[in-house]
């Protein structure tokens, strides 16, 4: 059986940045092709397996990309000036530690900026560096080039009995839930087509084109959503907690969800004894909102996992959300509708 | 005729995005030196296929696209003078621009009048394009005659060249690449592919990609390539990192898949081609955007043409950039097989 947490540990190891998921692809697969007939990747790199069968056509779906920085010069003293891939405020980058493939580096205020006062979303691109320790721009570029990628550094860490602080839970932790979710399937009579997306994090681009190219009668995307139980969070009055079960999504910023698939969910989650909560996010968008819209649309939802500190390097969820969440995905997979 | 005077052609006429007829036109004119099958579309888009003669080849697309940034008249003041909104302009470049105000009876010329900078509060700030007002010399009567609210208006700027091989005009974005895929057509006259082209012209980039989605939705081709304009540096620029007249410029960034991009680089250090790399980690901001996503999916590639005062009535380009754009695409599209897993 799948281990949770050893899983979501490599796969964090293999992570890649949106739109060149070549690398974590390749891990994935190597777990899928026991779990499933068929595993192809179409031409933006989504992983696309096939679990053959003569029921419904089910879409799973999870994003493999990771947000991350872009090298887009480097300066005389061997300081890297980056752009961002996918959504992040520059300020909470600050002081964070990235790694690229022969080198880990820090991000800083520039000297300039802070003396300006800047503060918070004042600080914008142009005021941040990383400091990958050269002595100067020859050194850099032994190791970076324009166009390289950074990644945030770092692995997952046990808090406590069943909560893990991670980079990259949003949304590897959606792959490994997926995957335990194949495992527990094996016997589904319903043909399943698990998708672990490409771009998501640059606008669900992956999904919007495998869920095209499969065509299917329903869909579930599986990703993180912000939870509410702690302090940043818990003035907004979002009721959504660590450890209390996987959400549903109802509506995000671009869907709204098949009430549908959702009751279906809720019948099963009731009939398996899985606690779930509702999900109302206000900002933020996942895969569901592009294959809800594909050809004449698709009854879609998302499972989401309750997370802490999204686009963050210390992103925190609780693993019994994981467990419960793969049980109630493979429930689904194996139901008769 | 010399790659500089077909440029010209295309951009002395007036093309506005959604209204490219007459650029449609002279692009599909050009277009037929290399292929029979050209077709405009009921959008405007012009596209040309070159079949390679191999059953089963795949296609790749070459596109560039044949709008230009402009205007539309929104309403005529009483005192005769036109309002308007803008489509992808900088408003800081209007305030005394010559237009050209297409009117159902033909091109009017106006200049774009604003209060002067002596009468105002704040004579360095920017004027909001709601505030400016376009002077066609009418009184209110005749201009309502002969001006209609969504009548197009454009930068009225003629190409002319500068010193050092440097041609500057209005719509050079991206008229110019159409150019280089012409050249690319030029060179690979006679050539033996392993790859169907997929030649487009297409409209309406400059709102989101439209025109160049619809062709590939219908068209269904393997591969694309989008050739459009990226910024070369200026003075007041240093982190943009390619210059004019280095070569083109090949992407890193979603709208390039991986696979291609080394194909690419290939072909240019084959062949002796000079290119410049630039990162495009938030969207290339190009057709490759759309492309990519037309059906089931397209492997794109973004390549471009280095220009200055992008989306101003002055772009300036290199001719020789355009010559060595025309390589590149030439090179890769002659080494191509298709065979690449993306």
């Amino acid at each position: 059986m799948l281990d949770i947490f050893n899983l979501h540990n490599e796969l964090i190891k293999a992570a890649c940045t949106s739109g060149n998921e070549n690398g974590i692809a390749r891990v994935i697969a190597s777990y899928a092709r026991l779990l499933c007939d068929e595993v192809t990747t179409d031409v933006l790199g989504n992983l696309i397996c096939h679990k053959k069968g003569r029921g419904k056509r089910i879409m799973c779906a999870a994003h493999m990309d990771a947000i991350g920085l872009m090298v887009r010069y480097i300066d005389e003293q061997g300081f890297v000036r980056v752009y961002p891939i996918g959504g992040h405020y520059p300020y909470e980058l600050l002081n964070t530690r990235v790694r690229a493939k022969t080198v880990s580096g820090i991000v800083r205020l520039s000297k300039a900026s802070a003396n300006m006062g800047k503060t918070g979303k004042e600080i914008g691109y142009d005021d941040i560096y990383v400091d990958i320790g050269a002595a100067n721009k020859a050194e850099a570029q032994k190791h970076l080039n324009i166009g390289d990628t950074l990644l945030f550094e770092g692995q997952a860490r046990k808090l406590g009995s069943a909560r893990v602080m991670a980079p990259y839970a949003d949304d590897l932790i959606g792959c490994v839930m997926l995957l335990c979710a194949l495992e527990q399937a094996q016997k589904s009579q319903n043909d399943v087509w698990a998708v672990f997306t490409v771009q998501e994090e640059l606008g669900c681009r992956g999904a919007k084109t495998s869920a095209y190219a499969i065509d299917p009668d329903i869909a579930v995307a599986v990703d993180v959503t912000t939870a509410g139980d702690c302090p940043s969070e818990n003035e907004r009055y979002n009721p959504l907690e660590l450890g209390a079960g996987p959400a549903l999504k109802i509506v995000d910023s671009t869907v709204y969800c098949s009430q549908g698939v959702n009751t279906l969910l809720e019948k099963i989650a009731q009939a398996e004894g899985i606690p779930v909560q509702k999900e109302i996010l206000r900002g933020g968008g996942t895969d569901t909102g592009e294959i809800i819209l594909s050809r004449d649309g698709v009854a879609s939802t998302c499972i989401s996992v309750v997370t802490r500190n999204i686009h963050m390097p210390v992103e925190i969820y609780d693993t019994d959300d994981i467990r419960h969440g793969a049980r109630l995905l493979a429930a689904l997979l194996r139901a008769k509708f | 005729m010399e790659l500089v005077d077909k440029i010209k052609r295309l951009t002395s006429e007036f093309g506005v995005s959604g209204d490219e007829k007459r650029v449609s036109a002279i692009a599909a004119e050009l277009l037929r030196e290399y292929t029979d099958e050209v077709q405009i579309d009921e959008f405007g888009n012009v596209t040309g296929f070159l079949s390679c003669g191999v059953e089963g080849a795949p296609t790749l697309m070459l596109d560039a696209h044949i709008d230009q940034i402009g205007f539309i008249v929104t309403g005529i003041t009483d005192g005769g003078f036109l309002r308007f909104m803008a489509i992808g302009v900088d408003q800081r470049m209007l305030p005394g621009s010559e237009l050209a105000v297409l009117t159902r009876e033909g091109v009017i010329r106006g200049v774009v009048g604003t209060i002067p900078a002596i009468m105002q509060d704040d004579p360095t700030a920017s004027i909001p394009i709601g505030d400016m007002t376009v002077d066609i010399g009418m009184t209110a009567e005749e201009a309502r005659r002969v001006v209609r609210v969504g009548d197009y208006m454009a930068f009225y700027n003629p190409p002319f060249e500068l010193l050092g091989n440097k041609l500057c005009s209005k719509a050079l974005d991206d008229r110019a690449c159409f150019v280089c895929i012409l050249h690319a057509l030029e060179l690979l006259r006679n050539k033996q592919l392993k790859v169907n082209l997929l030649v487009c012209a297409s409209i309406k980039e400059e709102l989101g990609g439209h025109g160049s989605l619809y062709v590939a939705y219908r068209h269904k081709p393997e591969f694309a390539i989008a050739i459009d304009v990226s910024h070369a540096k200026t003075q007041d620029a240093p982190e943009v990192v390619c210059e004019l007249g280095k070569g083109p410029i090949i992407d890193i960034g979603y709208n390039s898949r991986p696979e291609l991009f080394a194909l690419v680089k290939k072909a240019a250090d084959d062949n002796n081609i000079p290119y410049q790399v630039t990162p495009c980690p938030a969207g290339s901001g190009t057709n490759a955007w759309s492309i990519q996503l037309a059906g089931k999916g397209v492997g794109t590639f973004v390549m471009s043409l280095p220009l200055k005062y992008m989306h101003s009535p002055v772009e300036v380009l290199h001719t020789e950039d355009v010559r060595n754009t025309g390589a590149l695409i030439a090179a890769f599209a002659q080494a191509f097989d298709g065979r690449v897993q993306l």
